[in-house]
């Protein structure tokens, strides 16, 4: 096997380097867009489940408020019930560091007298002396950071700091130093400490907690306690094990994983479509080679298995060096991505990718399955010819008319298949029918190529006159070598549909969210408060400014939006809470369903919300239903007055009156303020007015309608960008298979080109053809590439979003955009059909025709 | 003198380095002074303005089958600061904090099992009343109820009840109750004992509830200062005896080795009337030494006391060697308290009785 390998292997990859390496990579791609996935996500929740142990300590379980911070006097009755070991009460707040360039710090406010009985602190200088840190309870200002903030921020005991929070900017001393032990180690050590009574007052929260952790007696049933808790607490908490937030997490992230997975799947498609091609080549241009052997009386088995072998080694490299890429891939999309995503989304600092023996193998199993699937067509084709047949360079490449109405009954199947499909209901939250509905349509639209192809002869006439013999030659050419122009032109095909499918698919979100947004934001200037580098920084802002900005001038109205995230049936859903006394004055929301006006009075006057559509669907809920959501004051019914467009959340969104939402959760801060600007008067002026009126106290971040309308359109785009450069890769890839596949059949046809030369064709007329050929295939890939991005669109905005976001996108086709990249399509596979043309054109007349 | 009034001081060193090193030091905390005018029940009660305070018991319980019991049970309070630098309407908002331990001999199991407790003020958890006598600590809690003491306290496998009668009036120590540390300035506390409380109660243990009496002593003591440079702990004594007699002896040690001139005692006479001995009255000698496994400290073990004034020669026999309390939780710091057996010659008499000895500073001074 060694000496087959050395003679027959080694000088083939020796002389197609480039080939081998690009097939190699294709399936790298695949896997490691798939690995770089799994590490993202399953990083994620890691990380997130590690904050969670570290900060609950030896706490079995924790009692919150619904989206609101509790009683403080609940720390009394939980600490008098029966079977608690001890309980510590806890004040969460994010804050920003403007000394750390704005990094975020959850800043845990403990009672440092009890803390101990539930969390492990190592306070940095206790190794060196004794001194105790209840000495911090008599300084307001004292902050103990971890080691690892200060060190990375350049922080020393005793500077101070000024901490961006949402009841303002205010200043600190780092009084001491936590060692990166126990609760120190949340969030990558983005974590500190504060005694409790100092954060009550820095963060409003006099007379509340924001969690208390309760651990109960060794050997007490935690169930009889949760159970106990609950019913002494009543229903206006939670009380419930920590790890129960790691569960809520994965849902949140689980429709994102899902996408994810599915676009690496695609991924791996081109990288099958790369090995089935440089297999083809690998076997067809030794093919004298093999008949050679076989000849000789190397057994058929034993060729299969060194061509096999050959491919499952370039899988394997691809798939090993993949699972390297997906790491990398996973630090590059953490570090573009992950900021906004872990500190607003999870308010988790990831810093730790974790690479589990499972997604490593699964990856790997992925890459050498696509790549055995791949070669084992070409290869099983390779050895069917006859050894004489394959000494005198005959064979595959036949030129007879093959039935292509069998791949076409199965082509109309599969496409009846797609449709029925895309009929189908979601399988629990995943939309599978659909993606499988998309496989579908692709694979059946490339089982139609072949009819396309053959169907080309009716452009005999127009090619006749455009392009002479040759171009009868190559549109002939086409027609009756569907094997070898089938897989090419189909790869062609699948790339350019997804590319353009997900152009629809975005141009349809954006234009459906601007719309959106066009509708339902009326005020002139929307404020946020500002991070230290100027930016948004999601930090929210006592309502009570609103008196102080209506004061000021130019300003003729406020109001202001809050957004919760809270559980509805244990999932994790949006509540937006409105200022409608103000908002209903200047316009309306775009109702699905329900009599607007009726609604917005409703919802005015009564205990009424507003549903989005996605919530609707999802919950088979409608107008005049009710809805009973957990509140601080305990389980409360709110009648549905109407069901609205709304996108702000994929996961559903519930909306109210601001009067309604504080009456239950009590709740003092809004998200954003909107300002109406008095007729007549600057917009950019008013702007810089409450800047400045608030500098000092609140770093405000003030935003125009039209300016915050682009910011929209830009996050909308935003999670695309990765697939837009996946698509134009898996589109190069397919390009080059058109390369493959015409240099293999020009070596196939050797002897009809030298026929055609002796007999007087050019060489230049002979590289037209070629060239033509590929142009004829660019044309068929890419015009039913439309049309397969087309209804793949269709797919993916009637069938998988609203399956897995419940969304409705209004359908904006980029006609500009499609025709450009089909024009560009068709020129880039001129482009890659240069070097078989010249190949062609080189072509030995003399040893060409020999064999005759 | 007593016992553990430096006891608290030292193990807060933290919070006084920090006094000191800021302005006004002490002067913040009211200072025990010559000529306090004591008066009772006020004076049972809390004094929040002295920077430290204590209140507390020893006893030797004994149950029907035979089986005798010590325990510690004691309730610190320890002022952080002057109120009112920064006012923070919060409950949380403390500059009081309240400590407590308690520790069980069971000498028939030959165990010694201790708890701490550590707490502010917040949600009333922990507190100490002014003007009479009530002190509590999450569950545990000592209380005056006309004459008597009650007392409530619970460590794992043992929980305790207790009411406290008082066989003898109180006694205050050195000079009208002000008890010298050293000499300097200020250096003193004000400490009053009951040394002989009649004791009766309940203590429920894994093996089941039991019947408790015995005889308990009490201090109370608060103040302000702290051991100077030179010393690094104390040793204390408490002797009851069965011709009625008490005795207390107390120790400072300093750094080279030797006593300090302010280690005092009393002896307290079946009268009721107390007798205070100076350094020179007494003297203490002890014949072995235990290292802990669990700190690493050695600690003097079986020790004579002599008071050549009264002819009195004491043998003091631990019941047992582990009774070191490791303190990480509340005080932070290490030291020995536990049950003795006492016997002698007293005027010529044989004599025999029960006691308590409190050792500090042998793990790490107490304070730095």
């Amino acid at each position: 096997m060694w000496a087959l390998w050395r003679l027959i292997s080694l000088p083939h990859v020796r002389q197609h380097r480039g080939r081998v390496v690009l097939a190699a990579a294709g399936i790298a791609l695949g896997v490691a867009v798939f690995v770089a996935v799994r590490v993202t996500n399953v990083s994620t929740l890691r990380a997130f489940a590690r904050t969670v142990d570290a900060i609950a300590g030896r706490a079995s379980l924790e009692i919150t408020g619904y989206g609101a911070p509790i009683d403080e006097r609940l720390l009394t009755v939980v600490r008098r019930t029966p079977g608690v070991a001890a309980a510590a009460p806890l004040v969460l707040a994010d804050v920003l560091v403007q000394e750390a360039e704005g990094a975020p710090l959850l800043v845990a406010g403990i009672d440092l007298v009890t803390d101990r009985a539930v969390r492990d602190y190592t306070f940095a200088w206790q190794e060196t002396d004794r001194r105790d840190p209840l000495a911090l309870l008599t300084q307001p200002d004292a902050l103990v950071l971890s080691t690892r903030f200060a060190r990375r921020y350049g922080l020393r005991l005793g500077d101070p700091v000024h901490v961006h929070t949402a009841q303002g900017t205010r200043r600190l001393v780092v009084r001491g130093l936590l060692r990166p032990t126990g609760a120190a180690e949340a969030l990558g050590g983005h974590f500190a400490v504060m005694d409790i009574a100092a954060a009550q007052l820095l963060f409003h929260r006099l007379g509340r907690l924001d969690r208390i952790d309760v651990v109960p007696q060794a050997g007490f049933p935690l169930d009889a306690l949760q159970a106990a808790l609950q019913q002494r607490l009543g229903p206006g908490v939670q009380v419930r094990r920590p790890q129960a937030r790691n569960r809520t997490v994965e849902k949140m992230l689980r429709s994102f994983h899902v996408n994810l997975t599915a676009l690496s799947l695609i991924a791996l498609i081109v990288g099958l479509f790369l090995i089935y091609n440089s297999t083809t080549s690998a076997v067809v241009q030794r093919r004298r080679e093999l008949g050679i052997l076989r000849a000789l009386g190397v057994a058929r088995r034993r060729l299969r298995r060194l061509i096999l072998g050959e491919a499952l080694l370039l899988g394997a490299v691809g798939s090993v060096a993949g699972v390297g890429l997906g790491l990398l891939l996973a630090r590059l999309a953490l570090w573009l991505v992950a900021p906004a995503i872990t500190a607003l989304f999870l308010r988790e600092h990831l810093d730790r990718l974790v690479l589990t023996p499972g997604t490593a193998l699964a990856g790997v199993a992925l890459g050498l399955g696509t790549t055995l699937g791949a070669a084992a067509w070409p290869v099983r084709e390779a050895l069917r010819v006859a050894p004489l047949d394959a000494l005198q360079q005959r064979g595959v490449y036949t030129p007879r008319q093959a039935p292509v109405w069998p791949v076409t009954l199965v082509g109309l199947g599969l496409l009846a298949a797609a449709y029925g499909l895309s009929q189908l209901p979601p399988l629990g939250e995943v939309a599978l029918f659909g993606y499988l509905a998309c496989l579908a349509l692709v694979l059946g639209l490339s089982c139609l190529v072949p009819l396309l192809l053959r169907a080309l002869g009716v452009a005999r006439p127009l090619l006749l006159r455009g392009g002479g013999v040759e171009g009868l030659l190559a549109l002939d050419n086409l027609r009756y070598a569907l094997r070898r122009t089938t897989v090419a032109t189909a790869a062609l095909l699948t790339s350019f549909a997804m590319m353009i499918s997900v152009a629809i698919m975005i141009q349809s979100f954006k234009r459906t969210v601007y719309t959106w947004v066009e509708q339902t934001l009326r005020a002139d200037l929307l404020v946020h408060q500002a991070s230290p580098g100027g930016e948004r920084s999601g930090l929210s802002l006592p309502h009570a400014l609103r008196d102080e900005l209506l004061r000021l001038d130019g300003v003729r109205d406020v109001d202001s939006a809050r957004a919760l995230d809270i559980t509805y049936r244990g999932d994790p859903v949006l509540l937006v809470a409105v200022d409608f006394d103000v908002y209903a004055r200047y316009g309306t929301y775009p109702f699905a369903a329900g009599d607007p006006q009726a609604a917005m009075r409703q919802v005015l006057e009564a205990q009424a919300v507003l549903v989005s559509e996605n919530f609707s669907r999802r919950y088979r809920l409608g107008v005049g239903d009710t809805l009973v959501l957990p509140t601080p004051r305990g389980p409360q019914r709110f009648a549905i007055a109407g069901v609205v467009i709304d996108y702000s959340s994929e996961r559903g969104t519930i909306t109210m009156n601001r009067r309604t939402y504080v009456a239950f959760w009590d709740d003092p801060q809004v998200d954003a303020f909107g300002v109406f600007v008095a007729p007549g008067a600057d917009l950019d002026e008013v702007a810089q007015r409450i800047q400045r009126h608030f500098a000092g106290r609140y770093p405000l971040y003030v935003l125009t309608r039209g300016k915050f309308k682009e910011r929209v359109l830009e996050l909308v785009a935003q999670p695309f960008w990765v697939t837009y450069a996946l698509e134009i890769i898996a589109i190069a890839v397919a390009l080059l298979g058109v390369t493959t596949a015409l240099s293999a059949a020009i070596l196939e046809r050797t002897r009809e080109l030298g026929v055609l030369r002796a007999v007087g064709a050019t060489r230049q007329r002979l590289a037209r053809m070629v060239l033509l050929e590929g142009g004829l295939m660019g044309v068929v890939g890419g015009s039913s590439g439309l049309v397969a991005g087309f209804f793949l669109a269709l797919i993916l905005i009637y069938v998988i979003n609203r399956q897995v976001f419940g969304w409705t996108l209004q359908l904006t086709v980029p006609g500009w955009f499609a025709a450009a990249a089909f024009v560009l399509l068709v020129a880039a596979t001129l482009a890659a059909s240069w070097r078989p043309a010249q190949q062609a054109a080189r072509v030995p007349v003399v040893e060409a025709i020999q064999y005759e | 003198m007593n016992k553990s009034f430096w006891f608290l001081v030292g193990s807060l060193v933290g919070v006084a380095l920090w006094l000191a090193a800021g302005e006004g030091a002490l002067l913040g905390f009211q200072q025990a002074v010559p000529g306090y005018r004591w008066e009772f029940p006020r004076d049972h009660g809390a004094h929040p303005g002295f920077q430290t305070e204590w209140w507390y018991y020893t006893g030797h319980l004994h149950a029907a089958p035979g089986r005798t019991f010590g325990y510690q049970l004691t309730f610190f309070r320890h002022r952080l600061d002057r109120p009112g630098l920064s006012l923070n309407p919060s409950q949380w908002f403390a500059d009081q904090l309240y400590l407590a331990h308690m520790a069980i001999t069971d000498e028939a199991r030959q165990r010694f099992v201790y708890g701490e407790k550590r707490n502010r003020a917040a949600l009333g958890v922990a507190g100490a009343a002014e003007g009479r006598y009530h002190v509590w600590n999450e569950d545990w809690l000592a209380q005056r109820l006309g004459r008597h003491h009650f007392l409530q306290g619970a460590i794992p496998g043992y929980e305790l009840r207790l009411v406290l009668t008082p066989l003898k009036p109180l006694v205050l120590h050195g000079e009208g109750g002000l008890s010298r540390k050293g000499a300097g300035k200020g250096q003193a506390s004000y400490y009053y004992s009951f040394t002989r409380l009649y004791t009766e109660g309940v203590l429920r243990t894994e093996e089941g509830v039991f019947d408790v009496s015995g005889l308990s002593w009490m201090d109370h003591e608060f103040g302000s200062t702290q051991l100077s440079e030179e010393q690094v702990g104390w040793d204390w004594f408490s002797v009851q005896l069965d011709n009625h007699h008490e005795l207390m002896l107390y120790h400072i040690r300093r750094r080279d080795g030797s006593l300090d001139a302010a280690s005092s005692g009393t002896l307290v006479r079946p009268d009721g009337s107390a007798v205070p001995l100076r350094r020179d009255d007494f003297r203490v000698e002890a014949h072995e030494r235990w290292r802990s496994p669990k700190s690493g400290a050695v600690y003097p073990q079986r020790w004579t006391l002599y008071v050549p004034r009264f002819d009195v020669v004491l043998h003091l026999e631990p019941v047992l060697a582990e009774q070191e309390l490791i303190t990480d939780s509340s005080t932070l710091i290490t030291y020995w308290e536990g049950r003795v057996r006492v016997r002698g010659r007293f005027q010529g008499q044989e004599t025999q009785g029960a006691g308590y000895v409190e050792l500090t500073g042998y793990a790490h001074p107490v304070r730095l």
